[in-house]
């Protein structure tokens, strides 16, 4: 039994699929997958199978595996042929999100990054850092007063900067989310 | 030594603010402020620029169009600025951005839309502005930096972790060595007195992953097993970091894998801090004492402990 690649699939019209993530030149040598810290951790992730099954024009096969991927392009730095997984993956992110199929737990953080950037124009922001507890007694000790020691060095509580962005660039902002069809929980 | 090819401006920065770093380590950006203060580099601190959305993009959750508008919204203050040379003091806004404009000069369509949506908030689509991270201009800066310079690290074991969004995505542009191997903060670090040590999970990632920071942490304890246990190998006495995320993992999760990999207590530094430490500035007044790891003991053995908490 062999597989077939003879006739060309097209699977998305996302760039990073087209352009970038360049599935179609894949020859399977398997570096990402050597060098991919995701497939040392899980069992059922593998960049190359990845690849072979936008080969095969089955994405659906592909998509519950898409968040195992930690986005540190080892599997782009090491690819002979400049495919780059890690840009695919990212498109079909896109995609699992937009059709709803995302698991449960990715669009709570879909929700409160979008908050956080319509708020304040940042994606992470200081009261994200709620789980130093979990970090042994030392660090929550030494690290427990660092919301003060942050206001000391000049910056602000709440917001990451020193000067959070001023009204009329937040406006923009969010007038350029609602254009690029950018929807949240906090959208009217 | 700095790559030929690699373009680096020697001056007129346009400083790309990073919301992991100001959040987590808001001492990093003064360390960075500081040693370009110390240097009369010329550099615009522009509160208008809003995140590069990199946390949220990579984590899957910021669609593409809406990355490539904000950051086109970023490009054009950049080029309207009089410092136009994007300078990023996070690996993530670096890598984005170059991939913001690579897609941006490549897909006409996608460039049509995001100039259609930036002429509606009354900006120009301008994408011409270089980008370039921090520890590139300190390469490029660094014989100012040690003419400057009132201390030094002679003595000091050091070994360093690259972020991956500097090395890995932009792979070509690395601006010392190459990507599997990258020596920018390598230079920068012997350039200050360090001695470098090498290690053979160098290039493994630090395993900060995005969305697996907010949802998942076994995956960063499982990578930094890993990383820790090559790291634990060569006895360094501090870790010299180039990412903020990568500072983070590297320095927080330390006290609790101690149980997996034995004790490790290893301080660790941003290339900015060890910088600006050796330019003099005091350790508090960069935020030092915010680090998980403590490096007090290090800065008194070196005789650089001086300011009040």
């Amino acid at each position: 039994m062999r597989i077939a690649l003879k006739k060309q699939v097209i699977v998305n019209s996302d760039h990073r699929l087209s352009h970038v993530c360049g599935f179609e030149k894949c020859m399977q040598c398997g570096r990402c997958t050597a060098s991919c810290p995701a497939a040392l951790i899980y069992d059922d992730y593998r960049p190359r199978d990845v690849m072979r099954k936008l080969q095969l024009g089955d994405i659906d096969s592909v998509m519950p595996y898409l968040w195992r991927c930690g986005q540190c392009y080892s599997c782009a730095a090491r690819c002979p042929r400049n495919n780059s997984v890690g840009a695919g993956i990212l498109a079909l992110r896109e995609k699992a999100l937009a059709t709803g199929v995302a698991p449960e737990n990715i669009k709570a953080v879909a929700s409160l990054i979008h908050k956080n950037l319509h708020q304040r124009g940042e994606t992470f922001l200081p009261y994200m850092l709620d789980f130093i507890g979990e970090f042994g007694p030392r660090t929550t000790m030494r690290c427990r007063d660092n919301g003060n020691r942050r206001v000391r060095l000049g910056f602000d509580r709440d917001d990451a900067r020193m000067q959070p962005i001023p009204a009329d660039s937040m406006a923009e902002i969010r007038s350029l989310m609602e254009m690029t069809g950018y929807k949240g929980d906090n959208d009217a | 030594m700095l790559n030929a090819l690699q373009a680096v401006p020697k001056d007129n920065y346009y400083l790309f603010k990073s919301c992991v770093t100001c959040s987590i380590y808001p001492g990093i950006e003064k360390s960075i402020r500081y040693v370009l203060d110390r240097l009369e580099a010329n550099y615009t601190d522009d509160p208008r620029h809003s995140s590069c959305t990199g946390f949220g993009y990579h984590a899957g959750v910021v669609p593409l169009k809406t990355n490539l508008a904000l950051n086109a919204r970023n490009f054009s203050l950049a080029a309207c600025s009089k410092d136009k040379n994007i300078v990023c003091t996070c690996p993530t806004s670096y890598g984005n951005l170059k991939e913001c404009k690579e897609i941006l000069s490549r897909d006409k369509a996608l460039r049509d839309d995001t100039s259609g949506a930036l002429a509606k908030i009354g900006k120009s689509f301008d994408i011409s502005s270089g980008v370039n991270h921090v520890s590139e201009i300190f390469l490029a800066r660094l014989d100012d930096i040690k003419a400057k310079a009132i201390h030094d690290f002679r003595g000091v074991k050091a070994v360093t972790h690259h972020g991956c969004h500097y090395s890995k995505i932009f792979y070509k542009d690395v601006a010392s060595g190459n990507f599997e191997r990258p020596t920018v903060v390598d230079d920068i670090a012997k350039g200050l007195g360090c001695e470098v040590l090498d290690y053979s999970e160098r290039s493994l990632c630090c395993g900060m992953g995005f969305h697996y920071t907010m949802l998942d942490r076994e995956y960063p304890r499982t990578i930094l097993k890993r990383k820790f246990a090559s790291i634990k190998k060569e006895m360094p006495d501090l870790i010299i970091t180039q990412c903020p995320g990568c500072t983070f993992n590297l320095d927080y999760y330390q006290e609790t894998l101690a149980e997996a990999v034995g004790s490790l207590d290893i301080p660790v530094l941003y290339f900015s801090e060890l910088a600006a430490l050796a330019l003099g500035a005091d350790p508090y007044e960069i935020g030092l004492d915010m680090h998980a790891v403590p490096v007090e003991p290090l800065l008194e053995r070196l005789g650089m402990i001086g300011g009040k908490r």
